[in-house]
């Protein structure tokens, strides 16, 4: 049942219960007011009769003409009288039972010589009864007429009380159709008025996170299509010169430097393997201690491959706290990095609010300063991929920072500066 | 060049140099001569002071990318390959529009680096009319072979069997292939087959040491 159609009903019911009590009520009241008026009148018209029948029997007493006979003419005579008003007079015999038909009854006893006579006085109340039926007819009428009217002004009210309700029915049926930009009226300052209003900062709420979704999505969907591509050229190498070696009669000369190629992309797809897992990674997985800055260092001295590259730390912190492993896979990403861009000098340094490394390689162009951190983008694609670069290394360096919940940005000065906020 | 047997020149744009290299490799095996440019700019540069009879151009390249370089040689008129990672009908499409002679999507195989290349080459060049292997030369329009002066009586399928051999130099083809080509998928012939025709080849040709067996692999004609 349809709360519209609740709401009618239970005011219906309740106006009808209210108004029929008070009608039944004052019904009931006002007849007994008119009985009781009747019964004294009728108690005063049988005491005036009464007295009227006794004076003039003890009259006739007196005369000696008193017999049966007199009493029942007279008796008749009233009767003829009264009989318009529902009266009806009876002379009977003492102790004589006998069934009267009349709303009041009153039987008193004749003076002598009639003492054995009683004098019976019955009373129709037919003008109470047609009372009673016009009421019951009025009765019926207004009932009908207050359900009929009640019904109408109670669908009335219920429909504008649950028209916000049903425009929220159909904005919530567009919401779970698909359609997030949506938002309702807020006009009213009542409980609907505040159901619109939380429903469009929920709606608000849904559209945002859809959105956001969407766009992760979509950069997923770029990563795994960079991704395929990224795997494509390893594969071509391996798979062609497989077949070469396979299939063609070659110097040896050719013959090594095919197998060199082999095993060069076998070991930049596992590079990019690794690296793919290491992006994959997620929030519940970083375990942070306090690391001590000095051991950091030599750690990664003994990890990187500096060549002839300087690599000058220093730390103003102590400690840092964050995950080890994670740490140091973005502190050698980050070294690394600094080398494939030709630096011959690298300066990291650890304080308590920041990570920096500088470099005085390349640089970086200042269009290509936001860009560095996204997956597989390389500034010269083919210098980079001679280094042996796998195109993941600061998109990986980035995700590590966003799972400690720190802050990362590239600057350009001689060569790159790569500042990470620690906070 | 001597007498319809041509040198080809072909140029090898693609930035990922491992790639290059394998392209190149495959096409010194088949004996076209060729040269190496790892971006768009070079290539540019290298064509418009070469000369070549093809160009295989890698669509993603630095500086330049290979459909505007087409577009940039477009009056030069020499038939592209556009090498790519990209296997969709719209990049296909743009190739061709281009004026792409074919379209090779990575990974690719050998043989079919070495068809193609073969195919646009001989639809814009005309067929090669004339192979020697050592002394033996090989007629293919007339489909007449010749041992030093003296003619050799080959059979269809010796003679077919010989062309596919000497067309893909140096590289092994598989029992399977060569019936597939040669004899097509239905005939009703096995591996054993080629084996007999092999066998025939050299004797006729004195190709003992020529056509090789490569083991669990096929035969190859090596030069």
């Amino acid at each position: 049942m349809l709360l519209r159609d609740k709401m009618i009903f239970i005011t219906v019911i309740c106006l009808l219960i209210a108004l029929d009590i008070s009608v039944l009520y004052f019904v009931k009241s006002s007849e007994k007011f008119i009985l009781d008026n009747e019964y004294s009148a009728a108690e005063r018209e049988q005491a005036f009769i009464y007295n009227d029948v006794s004076r003039m029997l003890s009259n006739a007493a007196g005369n000696g003409t008193a017999d049966e006979k007199l009493v029942e003419s007279m008796i008749s005579s009233y009767n003829m009288f009264y009989e318009k008003y529902g009266t009806n007079l009876k002379i009977r015999t003492y102790g004589q039972s006998e069934d009267f038909s009349g709303d009041i009854t009153i039987i008193s006893r004749l003076n002598m010589p009639f003492e054995d006579k009683e004098l019976v006085y019955t009373k129709n109340l037919d003008g109470i009864r047609k009372l009673r039926r016009r009421w019951r007819k009025i009765f019926v009428g207004i009932n009908l007429f207050v359900v009929s009217a009640a019904a109408f002004f109670a669908g009335i009210l219920s429909y504008r009380a649950t028209k916000p309700l049903a425009e929220l029915t159909n904005k919530i049926r567009l919401l779970g159709g698909g359609c997030y930009d949506i938002s309702l009226d807020v006009k009213r300052r009542d409980e609907t008025g505040i159901i619109a209003e939380e429903f469009n900062k929920m709606a608000a709420a849904v559209r945002d996170n859809i959105q956001k979704l969407n766009e992760e999505l979509a950069r997923r969907e770029i990563l795994a299509e960079e991704m395929a591509h990224e795997l494509k050229n390893p594969l071509t190498v391996i798979g062609g010169f497989g077949e070469y070696l396979l299939k063609g009669s070659m110097s040896e000369n050719d013959r090594i430097k095919a197998c060199e190629y082999i095993c060069a992309e076998s070991k930049r797809l596992n590079g990019l393997c690794v690296k793919m897992l290491d992006l994959s990674l997620r929030n519940e997985s970083i375990k942070k201690e306090n690391i001590k800055t000095a051991e950091l260092f030599e750690e990664i001295k003994n990890i990187v491959r500096l060549g002839n590259v300087t690599l000058e730390s220093q730390n103003e912190t102590e400690y840092i706290f964050a995950d080890r492993l994670l740490l140091l896979s973005m502190l050698t990403n980050l070294i690394d990095n600094a080398v494939n861009a030709g630096a011959d000098m690298i300066k990291l340094k650890i304080s308590a609010d920041s990570i920096i490394v500088c470099d005085n390689g390349r640089g970086i162009s200042s269009d290509n300063l936001e860009n560095v951190f996204k997956p597989f983008f390389r500034e010269d694609k083919s210098r980079s991929r001679e280094n042996g670069g796998s195109g993941l290394g600061l998109a990986l360096v980035r995700k590590i920072a966003e799972l400690h919940g720190w802050n990362i940005k590239a600057e350009s000065c001689v060569g790159t500066r790569i500042i990470c906020e620690v906070k | 060049m001597s007498g319809g047997e041509k040198v080809y020149n072909i140029l090898v744009a693609e930035d990922e140099k491992a790639v290059n290299d394998l392209i190149t490799m495959n096409l010194k095996l088949a004996g076209y001569g060729f040269e190496q440019a790892y971006n768009g700019k070079e290539a540019y540069e290298k064509i418009k002071s070469g000369r070549f009879h093809l160009l295989l151009l890698d669509v993603m390249m630095p500086y330049t990318d290979g459909f505007e370089l087409a577009k940039m040689i477009r009056p030069l008129d020499i038939p592209i390959i556009f090498i790519t990672a990209k296997d969709s009908l719209a990049s296909k499409m743009q190739g061709f529009e281009l004026g792409a002679d074919d379209y090779i999507v990575k990974p690719f195989e050998m043989l079919e680096l070495q068809a193609r290349v073969r195919v646009v080459l001989r639809n814009r060049y005309g067929r090669t009319e004339r192979i020697k292997i050592k002394n033996v030369r090989i007629e293919t329009a007339q489909r007449r072979v010749f041992c030093g002066e003296d003619e050799v009586m080959l059979t269809k399928y010796e003679f077919d069997l010989l062309e596919m051999l000497a067309l893909n130099k140096n590289i092994a083809l598989s029992r399977e292939k060569l019936l597939e080509s040669i004899w097509g998928y239905d005939a009703e012939c096995d591996s054993r087959t080629v084996d007999v025709y092999i066998q025939k080849l050299r004797k006729k040709l004195g190709f003992e040491d020529v056509i090789k067996t490569v083991f669990r692999v096929g035969y190859r004609l090596e030069v």
